[in-house]
């Protein structure tokens, strides 16, 4: 059978595939690159202090109560 | 120690036993009760610094865990990232990670508790020193705690004050049966009236705060919003599930977009950001999953006074298609939300007074003003629907047209959500904007997923009660053998077949009630501009055409022709076939239905349908119903094209009809055919009137013409074709144009038919006068040879004897002696008078002194035998023919007169000749190429 029209799913593949939208993509994801990376330093950032803090802070409590005991 | 308490209580019992147990022995001699609570509770605050250390160690692993990169592309690595950051946040590490202060703390405390509790029985004044500061410490805790509850903005921020909002924000937002028992709860104690109306007091001030500020608990701003996949129970509306995509990756990307929208505050980031999003937008998977509300603060950052701020109307389209894909899927999922609701309200405030100006902003404006038209004013508010129109051009990019497809097909499949199943939407706009989508719909470029948006448009405004996700139905699937497979595997053509023959039904019905407009039903079928009609496998799937639906229905002649052209266009683009393209029998009668509507309304319509009927070789399904319908189309008034394609089922069907099939047809029926069919000479004239032919191909007298022989090889037509009127043949002739026409081998074609069937002597004389005029003596010739055969010529008259004389002569003198001894054959079988006895034998006398050693052939000697001989030359001639032998006519020599015995094997060819020429003429005999 000839099939003068081209399919409706190949039409559909073509014009949904997420691949084909390369240059938006890559546009995105190197700014979601940089935002990213900015974000996640601070973010560690925040977190190490906090978790330093806490250490130093139970380092001299157990020196103290070491020392009651 | 329980050893001795144990002694104790079996002495108490059987004084015999342990006759020197004695009771004082049991004293503690341990360490002191007060130094014991004193070292628990060291031990304790130990242990909670110990354990507080060892999270934040983990706590370090993990968050340098977090910063680890894996290998790959930019987009993995995001993703990858992404996946993490949503781990974090999914299980809560940042409730781990500030539960260590909440340890410390408590470890602090109960150092305070252990430090006091122990000075005081050693040093009361030292105590009382200790106590006091853990008394202030505690104190400004609670203060401090107390403080960050009554003010979001106070930085003292400690583990309770956020429990404790977290908890009013919980009573406050939520109305499960938790929230009201809890919130019962504290109201039926009267005694704490005056706690609760501090509670709402703080309750209301924290709800501004969050309001103003942000959430809490430390997740990123506007987390909470993000949607998490799979929480609502509709599933999303799919129309195209079969697309092989990968849905986690989609999901990871608008993880990360959402994301981005979330933290970034730069704008060319988030215009990129949206970009990115427009374009994987489409799908409803990840429609869902974007939150519109961020994308109308991005989309309302673009406006001002109900205007666009210059410079920021690219990014106003880019956000604003992006909102109005993402507010249309969400909304067409879950109609009744509220949230949504209050935002389409205030798009559609905002958004209603922007001045279009016929630019991409301009319609991205009014698909988000008819997107949240619904929920202030209702679906019958036409001003926007007017706005939506006048900006849909038909030379919108195939991207927008895509995108505000989608966006429609969407809306409306919302209102026919809310307005129940037997609501009908008049949305006379659709027909407009589709025909807008459909303008260039030749263009391959253009995706058929815009059709099919048309398409599924159309049928929801239409109020055909069509759900695509019944397509996806085990029960609806037209290959119950694959239904166990999930649609997956249903091939392409399958799923479309389907839906479309869901879709046939449904219109079926609406034609059948007369609820359809034929504009209407016109725009739909050419959305169907995909489909291949002659994919069909059975009769069934032929539905989807509604050709005799159409051609049944009460409409009008002229709405039923209309409609009808639509169906029989879309059959005729399909017919690009050059083969065989054998179409299913249950086309024949609509096509003929069609073929008999178009001779009231529009001939030149006919030739479609006329064009796919005579594609096929013999078909089974043609009956003499046929005739009267064809018969019309073959009407001088017709086109020329469906004259010949008329002509040319005739002569596809021919033999058939003509044996059998044709006796059983009325009388009528056929006279009226014969007369229609009857000058095939009639193409021939117009174009010599203005123009001369290109090729032969633009009209085909020839296949006029081998009908009639079909015709006449049935004994019953031959007499009706030899009264027919061919006056067009001579009109031909007598054109100038005609002379250069006459030599081709469509006029020696026609001459031997015109000849063959119809004539009489008088017109074959004329026809042979004005062929020596234009000097084709050899079809003259032929002309004249077959009249002859036929009979029709009567050698008696006087006009036609003339006739021969000169031709004869003619011919005699140009042309080799086969010919005339061929005609000669006839004519003396019919010949009666002397004279005419004479004129031949003066011929072959002429003839054989020039050419020498020629015999008359037995035919002359017969005739003139009849004859009496008036001089001795003519007796002469007489002996030698009744002696077979013509010697003496070329004298006594004796070396020709053996030549002559000895070709004697030649003569009897000769004799031979004339029979062999009885044979019915073939065109190789006149001299021409046709077959």
């Amino acid at each position: 059978m000839l099939t003068p029209w081209p399919s409706l799913h190949s039409a559909l593949r073509e014009f949904f595939d997420p691949l084909r939208t390369n240059d938006s993509r890559t546009d995105f994801f190197a700014i979601y690159r940089r935002e990213s990376e900015e974000f996640d330093r601070d973010y560690a950032k925040k977190y190490d202090e906090d978790l330093n803090t806490s250490l130093i802070f139970v380092g001299h409590l157990i020196s103290i109560s070491r020392a009651e005991h | 120690m329980t050893a001795a308490y144990m002694r104790i209580l079996i002495h108490t019992m059987n004084n015999s036993l342990f006759p020197d147990a004695d009771p004082s022995s049991t004293t503690w001699n341990g360490p002191p009760p007060g130094i014991v609570a004193v070292q628990s509770l060291l031990y304790a605050s130990l242990t909670t610094s110990l354990f507080a250390a060892f999270l934040a160690m983990l706590g370090k692993q993990w968050v340098n865990r977090y910063l680890r990169n894996r290998a790959g592309s930019a987009a993995d690595k995001s993703r990858d990232r992404q996946r993490k950051l949503d781990g974090l946040e999914k299980w809560y590490f940042h409730l781990t990670i500030e539960s260590l202060p909440v340890m410390l703390q408590l470890a602090l405390l109960l150092l305070g508790c252990a430090l006091s509790r122990y000075l005081w029985t050693t040093s009361r004044a030292v105590a009382t020193v200790i106590v006091a500061v853990t008394l202030f410490g505690v104190t400004s805790y609670i203060f401090l705690t107390l403080a960050a509850i009554f003010s979001y903005n106070c930085p003292y921020q400690t583990p309770p004050s956020i429990l404790a909002r977290a908890l009013i924000r919980y009573l406050a937002h939520n109305n499960n049966t938790f929230a009201r028992s809890l919130r019962s709860l504290v109201a039926s104690f009267p005694s704490i009236e005056v706690l609760r109306r501090i509670l709402r007091h703080i309750r209301a001030e924290v709800c501004k705060a969050l309001k103003r500020s942000g959430p809490i608990l430390g997740v990123p701003e506007g987390a909470e919003h993000i949607p998490r996949a799979a929480i609502t129970s509709s599933s999303p509306v799919r129309i195209f599930d079969e697309v092989s995509t990968d849905w986690e990756v989609c999901k990871a990307d608008i993880r990360c977009i959402s994301w981005v929208l979330y933290t970034t505050t730069d704008t060319d980031v988030i215009y990129s950001t949206v970009r990115f999003s427009a374009d994987v937008i489409w799908y409803p998977e990840i429609a869902r999953n974007l939150s519109p509300h961020i994308l109308a603060e991005l989309f309302f950052d673009c406006l001002s006074d109900g205007k666009v701020v210059p410079g920021k109307s690219e990014h106003a389209s880019s956000i604003g298609m992006a909102l109005a894909s993402v507010l249309s899927t969400q909304l067409s999922m879950e109609p009744g939300n509220q949230e949504l609701k209050a935002l389409c309200e205030r798009i559609d405030d905002d958004v209603r007074w922007i001045p279009s100006s016929g630019s991409t902003l301009a319609l991205v404006v009014a698909a988000l003003g008819f997107i949240a038209d619904i929920t202030t004013r209702g679906y019958h508010s036409a001003f926007m629907r007017r706005k939506l129109m006048e900006n849909t051009r038909a030379d919108l990019p195939p991207t927008q047209k895509l995108w505000l497809g989608r966006v429609i097909l969407q809306t409306l499949w919302r209102w026919r959500r809310v307005m129940g199943p037997t609501g009908v939407l008049k949305f006379h706009a659709m027909e407009s904007i589709c025909e807008s989508f459909n303008a260039d719909a030749d263009n391959d470029l253009i995706p058929a997923i815009l059709k099919t948006n048309c398409f599924l448009m159309m049928a929801i405004s239409l109020g055909l009660q069509i759900d695509i996700r019944d397509l996806y139905a085990p029960n609806n699937r037209c290959t119950p053998s694959n239904s166990s497979h999930g649609f997956h595997s249903l091939d392409d053509s399958e799923v479309l077949q389907t839906s479309l023959y869901l879709f046939s039904q449904q219109l079926t019905r609406s034609i059948k009630e007369g609820t359809a407009t034929s504009s209407t039903l016109n725009l739909v079928i050419s959305t169907l501009t995909h489909v291949d009609p002659f994919q069909t496998k059975h009769d069934r799937e032929y539905e989807f055409l509604w050709l005799t639906d159409i051609l049944d229905s009460g409409y009008s002649d002229n709405e039923r022709w209309g409609m009808a052209t639509t169906v029989v266009r879309l059959l005729g683009r399909g017919f690009h076939s050059p083969g065989p393209g054998s179409f299913p029998p249950g086309w024949i009668p609509p096509l003929l239905g069609f073929l008999s509507l178009c001779e009231k309304f529009g001939p030149a319509e006919g030739s479609t349908a006329l064009r796919i009927l005579s594609s096929s070789p013999p078909h089974p399904g043609f009956n003499a119903t046929i005739l009267p319908i064809l018969t019309s189309v073959l009407q001088p008034a017709h086109p020329l094209l469906s004259r010949n394609l008329a002509l040319n089922l005739f002569h596809n069907f021919a033999p058939e009809w003509f044996s059998q099939q044709m006796e059983g047809v009325p009388h009528k029926d056929l006279i009226a055919l014969l007369q229609a069919v009857g000058d095939p000479f009639q193409p021939l004239r117009p174009p010599l009137q203005d123009r001369l032919p290109v090729n032969t191909t633009d009209y085909e007298p020839m296949m006029a013409a081998i009908v009639l022989i079909g015709f006449a090889s049935s004994d019953l037509w031959r007499d009706h074709l030899r009264r027919s009127n061919f006056a067009s043949y001579e009109e031909i002739l007598s054109t100038e144009e005609g002379k250069r026409v006459a030599l081709g081998p469509i006029f020696h074609t026609a001459t031997h038919l015109w000849l063959e069937f119809l004539c009489t002597s008088a017109k074959v004389i004329t026809a042979i006068k004005r062929l020596e005029e234009l000097q084709c003596l050899n079809t003259a010739e032929a002309v004249l040879f077959w009249a002859w055969t036929v009979g029709v010529m009567d050698v008696g008259d006087q006009g036609a004897w003339g006739l021969i004389e000169r031709s004869t002569l003619d011919f005699y003198r140009t042309h080799g002696i086969r010919r005339l001894t061929a005609l000669s054959w006839h004519i003396t079988n019919k010949i009666t008078e002397d004279k005419h006895v004479r004129f031949l034998l003066a011929c072959y006398g002429d003839r054989s002194c020039q050419v020498g050693n020629v015999r008359p052939p037995v035919p002359i000697g017969q005739a003139v035998r009849k004859l009496r001989p008036r001089n001795f030359e003519e007796l002469r001639i007489a002996k030698a023919c009744q002696l077979r032998r013509l010697y003496h006519l070329f004298g006594y020599d004796p070396v020709t007169w053996k030549e002559a015995v000895a070709m004697d094997e030649v003569n009897q060819e000769m004799d031979v000749l004339p029979v062999q020429l009885v044979r019915p003429i073939q065109f190789t005999d006149w001299g021409c190429d046709y077959p």
